[in-house]
C-alpha cells in the first residue's frame, strides 16, 4: 500500500514537467507548426533558473530569467520557421543541440560537474493544501507538491478555455487546420502561429524550472532526458485536445514513477527500469497509429 | 462609402459599381493578367469566361485583395481603391466564394459563418458570445431562405450545403458585390438549378454578382453581360442576349471548336467481356463502406461511363481497379483472369491503361523530366533499359514521338513536367497510356481542369480507342462528357451503382435525379434512397 501510494504520488510529481510541455506544445500543434524544440526550451529553463539562482540568490529573478531565455529561443524558432519558412525539424534540432552545448560549456568553464543552489531548500516550494491535506490517502497524494504541479493542472483548464472559447483559440485552430481559409478572411496566420509557439516556450520554461529548481535546486546537463519528445508523443496521441493530451502525459508520468520506484528493488539491473517511459512511449505511439489507420485500405508505398 | 446601394432597382439604373483600368499581374516572368479592362454595373450578373489558366481567378483574387496588382488600378463606385488583404475588400463590400471552399471542417456552420467577425461577450470581452452569433446567423438564413442546421459540423454537410455556408459567410459581412469562382462545378444538375435560382434571387435583393465559369450554358442562362478572357487579356465584352454558346467558345479558344464530340457508335457482334466487376466493396478511413457491392461488366469496343457527384465512391472504385487501394470483398476479372487486389504494375503489364484522377499526385512526377515521365511504368522493359541501364537514345526518340503524335506543346524538351500546362500534362498521360497499347483503359476525370482544345483532343482519343475495339471505363463528374462519350452509363450514389441508363434515350433530368439518390419507380413515381 505504501508502495502504491508512493508510485501514485510520484506519478503526479513526474507528470508535471511533461504536462506543462504538452499544454504549451499543443498550441503550436493546433496552429500547424511541429515544435520539436520543446526539449531544448525546457532544458534552457532548467539551466538558466539554477544558474541565476546560484549567482543572484533571488527566487523571482531565477523564474523570470528562465522564462525570458526560453521566450528568446521561441522567438528564434518562430522567426526562422514561421516568418522565414525554414525547415522546422532542422531549426528545432539546432535549438535542442545548442542548449546542452552552451550549458556544458558554462559548467566546464566553471569547473563543476553540475550546478547546485545550496541556499535553496526545495521544501520552500512545496504547497500544502489546507483542507485536502487532512483527507486520508488522497490528501497525501494531492498535497505537498511543488507550485509548478498545481500550475500545470490549472493550465489544462486555461488552455481549454483559450483554445475553444476565445477568438485567439479559434483563429489559431483555423490557421492550423485550414490555412487558406485564414488567408481568405485576412486572419494574420504568422501572428497566431508565433503566439502559439511563444505560449509553448513560456510553459516549457515553467516545466524546466519545476524540473531542476523547484524540486532539487540542482542542474545537471541533459537532465530533461527526452521529456520534450515524450510531450510531443502525448500531443500527437491526444490530437492536441487539452484533456486527452493531458491524459497521455499522465500515462508517461506514471511510467516514470514506476521506473523510479521499481528500480529500488532491482539491485544491479536498476538502470534497466529507466527504459520503461521510453518503451511506453513507443508502444503507445505504435498502438495509436495502428488503431487510427485500422480502416485504411489505401495502398501506401513507404 | 455610400451604404444604401440596394436603392436602385436592378436593370433600371446601370451605374458602374466596379471597374479596372489596365490591371496587370506578373508572377516572375509570367504575365497572368495583361492590361485588363473590366466594367461591372450595379445590380447585374456579370459573367467572366475563359479557359483554364486564362487568368480569371488571378483577376478575381486582385479584386478581393488576395493578390496585389503589379500595375493598373481598381475603381469602386468611381473611387480608386487599393486592397492589401481580403479584409480590406470585405469592409468595402466585396466578397468572394472560392472554387475550393474556405471552410474549417471541424467547426460548426455558424462558427464558419462568423469566422473572422466574432461577437465578443457582453461581460467577459475575451470570451465569445455564441448565443448572439447563433441568433444572428438564424435571422440571416431566414432572410435569404436557406435551409441549414447551424450546429452541424462542416464535415457533415454535402458540397451543395457547404456552398450555401460560403455564400452566407459573405452575406453576413453585408457585401454588395459577390464574386463566385466556378461555383457549379461540384453540384448535381438539380443543385445547379437551385443555385442559379438563388443567384437571380440575390440579384433581385440588390446584390451585384460576378460569376466566373467555363460552363457556357449556365452563363447564357443567368448572366446579363459576359467578358471573355484569353491568355490574361480581355478579348471581348458582350451582352448575353447578343451572343451564343458557339460564339463564346470560339472567342475563348480562338478557333472553331466542336463542343460535342462526333460519336457514332457501331455495335459489333463479337463482343467479349473485358472487365467484370462483382460485388466489389471497400471501406473508407472511418470504416464505412465507400464502395458498396458494385457490379458491372464492360465489353470490348464499349465505353462504360460512371457518373456521380464527387465523393460518392467513384474515386475509391477507380483506386481499387488501378491497384492503389485494396478491396475488402468482391472480385474483379479482366479478360477472364482474376485480378482482384493486383498491384498497378501487374495491371499495366496485363494490358490496362490508367489515366488517374489526380494528374500530379498519381499520373506524373512534376520534378522529373518529360522523358522520364514518358517511360514511367515501363522503365524496366526492353527498348528503354538493358541490364539495368537506361538507353537514353531510345527513350528520347520515344518521348519525341509521343510529343509529335499527341501534339503536346512543350517549351524545353529536357525540362521538367512542371513546365506543361494542365492540358498538355494530361495529354502526356494519355499519350503514355495509349502507346502502351492497352486493351482496357480506365480514365478518371480525364479532362478536369483542361482547356477546351485539349478536351476535344482527349475525347477524340477515347472514341478512337473504342472504335479500335478497346474497352473503356470512364469516370467523370462532368455530365456532358459522360453523355457524349459513353455507350452505357452507371450512376453512383453513396458507394452503390443505383441505376444504369442508356445515353441515347435518357435525359439529364433522369440522371440528375439518380445522382441525387432518387430512383424512378414505375408504380409510385420517384422514390428516394
Amino acid at each position: 500500500m505504501a508502495l502504491l501510494n508512493r508510485i501514485l504520488y510520484d506519478a503526479i510529481y513526474h507528470t508535471t514537467p511533461i504536462l506543462l510541455c504538452v499544454i504549451g506544445g499543443l498550441f503550436a500543434y493546433k496552429a500547424g507548426v511541429l515544435n520539436i524544440a520543446l526539449e531544448g526550451m525546457m532544458l534552457a529553463g532548467s539551466f538558466v533558473a539554477v544558474l541565476v539562482a546560484v549567482n543572484s540568490q533571488s527566487v523571482w529573478l531565477a523564474y523570470l530569467s528562465a522564462i525570458a531565455v526560453s521566450l528568446i529561443l521561441g522567438l528564434v524558432f518562430s522567426y526562422m520557421s514561421v516568418n522565414r519558412k525554414g525547415n522546422v525539424i532542422i531549426i528545432g534540432l539546432a535549438i535542442n543541440m545548442i542548449v546542452p552545448a552552451v550549458a556544458g560549456f558554462v559548467l566546464q568553464s566553471m569547473g563543476v560537474p553540475n550546478l547546485t543552489a545550496k541556499w535553496i531548500n526545495p521544501v520552500i516550494f512545496r504547497v500544502h493544501l489546507p483542507v485536502v491535506e487532512r483527507i486520508p490517502v488522497l490528501g497525501s497524494l494531492l498535497s505537498g507538491h511543488p507550485i509548478g504541479t498545481y500550475i500545470s493542472f490549472l493550465v489544462i483548464f486555461l488552455a481549454y478555455v483559450l483554445l475553444y472559447k476565445t477568438k485567439f483559440g479559434i483563429y489559431t485552430r483555423v490557421v492550423g487546420e485550414s490555412p487558406e481559409t485564414a488567408k481568405s478572411l485576412g486572419i494574420k496566420s504568422n501572428y497566431y502561429a508565433t503566439l502559439a509557439i511563444l505560449i509553448g516556450s513560456l510553459l516549457c520554461a515553467v516545466a524546466g524550472v519545476n524540473l531542476a529548481y523547484e524540486r532539487l535546486g540542482i542542474f545537471t546537463n541533459n537532465m530533461t532526458a527526452g521529456r520534450g519528445f515524450i510531450a510531443i508523443a502525448a500531443i500527437y496521441c491526444g490530437k492536441g485536445e487539452p484533456l486527452k493530451s493531458s491524459l497521455y502525459a499522465f500515462i508517461f508520468g506514471l511510467a516514470r514513477a514506476l521506473a523510479v520506484n521499481l528500480s529500488i528493488y532491482a539491485g544491479n539491473v536498476a538502470a534497466l527500469f529507466d527504459i520503461i517511459p521510453y518503451f511506453v512511449m513507443i508502444a503507445i505511439l505504435a498502438v495509436n497509429a495502428g488503431y487510427s489507420n485500422r480502416n485504411l485500405r489505401m495502398r501506401t508505398y513507404w | 462609402m455610400p451604404s444604401g446601394t440596394a436603392s436602385f432597382p436592378p436593370g433600371v439604373d446601370m451605374e458602374t459599381i466596379l471597374s479596372t483600368k489596365a490591371l496587370t499581374k506578373k508572377f516572375g516572368g509570367f504575365t497572368a493578367n495583361d492590361q485588363i479592362f473590366l466594367t461591372v454595373h450595379e445590380g447585374q450578373i456579370k459573367a467572366i469566361v475563359g479557359e483554364n489558366g486564362a487568368g480569371k481567378t488571378t483577376l478575381m483574387n486582385m479584386l478581393y485583395g488576395e493578390l496585389q496588382p503589379t500595375s493598373g488600378e481598381i475603381f469602386l463606385r468611381g473611387e480608386k481603391v487599393e486592397f492589401s488583404s481580403p479584409r480590406d475588400a470585405i469592409t468595402k463590400g466585396i466578397g468572394m466564394v472560392h472554387q475550393h471552399f474556405m471552410l474549417v471542417p471541424s467547426m460548426t456552420v455558424y462558427e464558419n459563418i462568423v469566422l473572422g467577425a466574432e461577437i465578443p461577450g457582453e461581460h467577459l470581452k475575451f470570451l465569445i458570445d455564441r448565443k448572439e452569433e447563433k441568433r444572428r446567423c438564424q435571422s440571416l438564413t431566414e432572410k435569404y431562405g436557406y435551409d441549414l442546421d447551424l450546429n452541424e459540423k462542416i464535415s457533415e454537410l454535402s458540397i451543395g450545403e457547404q456552398q450555401k455556408v460560403e455564400i452566407l459567410k459573405m452575406l453576413y459581412r453585408d457585401v454588395d458585390i459577390l464574386i463566385l469562382d466556378e461555383p457549379t462545378s461540384v453540384l448535381t444538375p438539380q443543385e445547379v438549378d437551385e443555385f442559379l435560382k438563388q443567384l437571380v434571387d440575390l440579384k433581385a435583393k440588390g446584390k451585384t454578382i460576378i460569376l466566373i465559369s467555363h460552363k457556357l450554358r449556365e452563363i447564357m442562362g443567368v448572366s446579363d453581360e459576359i467578358t471573355v478572357i484569353k491568355r490574361g487579356k480581355t478579348i471581348g465584352n458582350v451582352k448575353t442576349e447578343e451572343t451564343s454558346e458557339p460564339a463564346l467558345a470560339q472567342m475563348m479558344v480562338g478557333r472553331k471548336v466542336l463542343l460535342t464530340v462526333q460519336n457514332q457508335y457501331k455495335p459489333t457482334d463479337n463482343k467479349r467481356v473485358m472487365l467484370q466487376v462483382k460485388n466489389l466493396q471497400t471501406n473508407d478511413r472511418l470504416g464505412k463502406l465507400a464502395v458498396d457491392h458494385v457490379s458491372f461488366t464492360i465489353h470490348s469496343g464499349e465505353v462504360f461511363g460512371i457518373v456521380g457527384v464527387d465523393g460518392n465512391g467513384q474515386t475509391e472504385l477507380v483506386k481499387i481497379l488501378s491497384g492503389m487501394m485494396e478491396a475488402t470483398g468482391g472480385t474483379v476479372e479482366y479478360n477472364g483472369q482474376e485480378i482482384t487486389n493486383c498491384l498497378s504494375d501487374q495491371l499495366r503489364k496485363s494490358g490496362i491503361g490508367i489515366i488517374p484522377e489526380d494528374r500530379y499526385g498519381e499520373g506524373l512526377c512534376q520534378e522529373m523530366s518529360l522523358c522520364q515521365n514518358a517511360i514511367a511504368g515501363a522503365v524496366t522493359s526492353k527498348p528503354f533499359s538493358r541490364h539495368a541501364v537506361f538507353n537514353r537514345k531510345q527513350i528520347n526518340e520515344y518521348c519525341q514521338h509521343l510529343i509529335d503524335a499527341y501534339q503536346i506543346h512543350i517549351a524545353d524538351f529536357n525540362g521538367n513536367v512542371s513546365q506543361l500546362s494542365g492540358g498538355n500534362a494530361q495529354k502526356l498521360i494519355v499519350a503514355r497510356e495509349m502507346e502502351g497499347e492497352p486493351r482496357l483503359l480506365i480514365a478518371c476525370q480525364p479532362t478536369r481542369g483542361v482547356d477546351i482544345g485539349a478536351i476535344e483532343f482527349i475525347h477524340r482519343q477515347i472514341i478512337d480507342f473504342r472504335d479500335r475495339g478497346g474497352a473503356v471505363l470512364l469516370v467523370s463528374s462532368e455530365l456532358n462528357e459522360i453523355l457524349s462519350l459513353s455507350d452505357r452509363i452507371g450512376v453512383m450514389y453513396k458507394g452503390k451503382i443505383i441505376g444504369e441508363v442508356d445515353p441515347r434515350t435518357t435525359t439529364e433530368t433522369e440522371i440528375g435525379l439518380l445522382m441525387a439518390g432518387m430512383v424512378p419507380d414505375l408504380e409510385n413515381g420517384i422514390r428516394s434512397i
